[in-house]
């Protein structure tokens, strides 16, 4: 319990300062808020003024951020400057689509990453030489390539799954995430495998798994209980980047197969500089960074008694 | 017992295609209930000759000869069968049980999956065994070892956990690679001690692998010297001690930290290209050598804590 303590206090203090490094951030890019919503017109100075103070901008930093802060805790994230729409409004109804793509791509990446690697670190020889070339080859092709292959084959060549649009209902958006999912998790499932099957070889070669041998114990326990159990430790983490970063990752799919996601929302309205929407989203995406890694930290201590049982250091 | 036939074993390198011959020739017999001291500097083949035993020699190694355990040449002997021996037959005690043990299970569970499938009892029957075996070879608090990890015990403790788990099935030999090399100074004549009376209390057949030929002499009926992947003379503690035949044996004996003060033996035997040493375990060895009086300065140099497994 003092583990969880600690590690919940050091991701409260986490997204504390991203949070300021994301509302400072876009006041440093190039070009104000008032700028863009007169829009190039030439205004009278009073008009200009009268914009920023009905969104505050004459306010000190500091009390724009804190002002920011605590409408985050009564769920106001402020008014989007373009549309004038309730950005909480505006990101709640986008956000499953990107939360149901993420934990597809997810679910792909933990089943073929560690499957795959597992597969190629116990069996070798063939299979082995098939997913380190695989994983070359999915590590190298950019998401936005693969999401077009697997278009052009899938969709348009075979017809078996739609190009576009997230469908309704459980099944209908299964179908119409498959390929956004597929192409999301590639990369991932490519980094993840290639870490399993170095985290298994390593272990295999660990002296207690020698000795394990030594002592007669059946080969379904040597392999499950001491090699691939040891050997998750560094692939929970892998695993964990490599989720954490699909929200964020996620813009580039969302985009190639018109679902309309936060991903697709942040880069319409980083063009269209919509403050108030872009620093929502770039917190979401700290927030589910931090939360992921924290669900690692936890599995960690699960796998891991040396981390669970550690003592005073953090 | 066990019969060793003219084993040898050698090293491939994957890179360059060198071979290293490291086992040139073993033989050795040893009878039920007999415990054999082998004694030998680092790299001498001590630990890979307990490998071959077992089988699980690296891989790149290439081995010849016959090694018969009761009536099976284990060398011939097909996977399944080799490890019924390892699990019932055969017990290793290797010499860093941090190493040996799986830093992420408790120890029941160490203890446990080594007995379960050796006896296949039921659980209850085999955890009360379990406990039984850590209340022999000395633990007390035995519900609180149980349930620990490996990093919560000391090294001593750890390797009493290791000794119990290999006698609980009442092996037939137990292979001995340095157990008490990686405990400090003060647990080893305690955990050597334990092994000693275990072994004699159950008539178990022993290889003892050690760099300190005095431990190697309380503890064995005979001792095998090795140098260089051969052994050099074999003999009972006595005869080692007070007629070496071999000049390496020679040696060994002359550095042989006595309690008088006096060197044991004559002139250092002059061994070539290696350097020779002889670790009695722990810090100590330098100093206790240096306090023989003797030409310390090779062993000083080549003073090392434990062996190359």
């Amino acid at each position: 319990m003092r583990f969880l303590a600690r590690r919940l206090s050091a991701l409260v203090g986490v997204l504390l300062a991203s949070s300021m490094i994301v509302f400072g951030a876009l006041y440093l890019a190039p070009g104000s808020p008032e700028q863009f919503l007169v829009q190039g017109r030439t205004v009278s100075p009073e008009v200009l003024a009268a914009i920023r103070s009905q969104y505050s901008l004459d306010d000190p930093l500091p009390i724009r951020y804190w002002k920011w802060l605590s409408g985050l805790f009564t769920s106001d994230l402020g008014r989007s400057l373009l549309t004038q729409q309730d950005v909480g409004a505006l990101i709640a109804s986008r956000i499953p689509t990107t939360l149901s793509l993420a934990a597809f791509a997810a679910v792909l990446i933990i089943a073929f990453g560690v499957g795959l690697g597992i597969l190629a670190g116990t069996r070798g020889g063939f299979a082995e030489r098939i997913v380190i070339f695989a994983s070359n080859l999915g590590i190298a092709v950019p998401t936005f390539f693969a999401a077009l292959v697997l278009m052009s084959v899938l969709s348009v060549g075979l017809g078996w799954f739609p190009v576009f649009g997230a469908g309704d209902g459980v099944v209908d958006r299964i179908w119409h995430l498959t390929l956004p999912a597929l192409a999301l998790s590639l990369p991932a499932i490519a980094v993840v495998a290639r870490i399993t099957r170095t985290a298994i070889v390593d272990e295999s070669e660990s002296e207690h798994v020698l000795i394990a041998v030594a002592r007669g114990l059946p080969k379904r326990i040597i392999l499950w209980r001491h090699t691939v159990r040891n050997s998750l430790l560094p692939v929970s983490t892998a695993v964990g980047m490599q989720i954490a970063g699909l929200i964020a990752g996620a813009f580039v799919v969302e985009y190639a197969f018109t679902l309309d996601g936060i991903g697709a929302l942040l880069v319409n309205s980083v063009q269209r500089k919509d403050f108030a929407v872009v620093q929502a989203i770039a917190l979401i995406m700290v927030v589910a960074f931090g939360v992921v890694n924290l669900l690692v930290d936890l599995l960690y201590a699960i796998i891991d008694p040396r981390v669970r049982l550690e003592k005073g250091r953090s | 017992m066990i019969d060793i036939d003219n084993l040898e074993l050698s090293i491939t390198d994957p890179e360059s295609g060198t071979v290293k011959p490291v086992l040139k020739g073993i033989s050795l017999s040893i009878q039920r209930g007999e415990a054999v001291g082998l004694v030998g500097e680092s790299g001498s083949g001590k630990s890979m000759t307990l490998r071959c035993i077992l089988g699980i020699e690296p891989r790149n190694s290439t081995v010849s000869g016959d090694i018969v355990f009761d009536g099976e040449n284990l060398r011939a002997l097909p996977a399944e069968r080799m490890r019924r021996l390892r699990a019932d037959k055969i017990a290793l005690i290797s010499q860093n049980p941090h190493a040996a043990l799986n830093p992420v299970l408790p120890i029941e569970t160490y203890l446990l999956e080594g007995m379960a499938d050796a006896h296949r009892r039921n659980a209850q029957a085999t955890r009360a065994r379990a406990a039984d075996m850590l209340e022999q070879v000395g633990i007390r608090s035995v519900d609180r070892v149980l349930k620990a990890f490996p990093h919560q015990l000391s090294g001593g403790m750890l390797q009493r956990v290791v000794i119990a788990g290999a006698i609980s099935g009442k092996p037939g030999l137990l292979l001995a690679d340095e157990p008490t090399t990686a405990l400090d100074v003060t647990t080893q004549a305690e955990v050597a001690a334990i092994l000693d009376e275990k072994r004699r209390d159950l008539g178990m057949s022993m290889i003892f692998v050690t760099h300190d030929l005095d431990l190697a002499a309380a503890v064995s009926d005979r001792l095998a010297v090795m140098r260089h992947g051969e052994i050099v003379e074999i003999g009972t503690p006595e005869q080692i001690r007070d007629s070496p035949q071999h000049p390496y044996t020679r040696m060994l004996m002359s550095i042989r930290p006595t309690l008088s003060g006096t060197p044991a033996g004559g002139t250092a035997y002059d061994g070539g290209s290696t350097a020779v040493g002889i670790p009695t375990g722990g810090g100590t060895a330098v100093a206790r050598v240096s306090a023989a009086g003797n030409s310390a300065s090779s062993v000083a140099a080549e003073t090392q804590i434990g062996s190359t497994l």
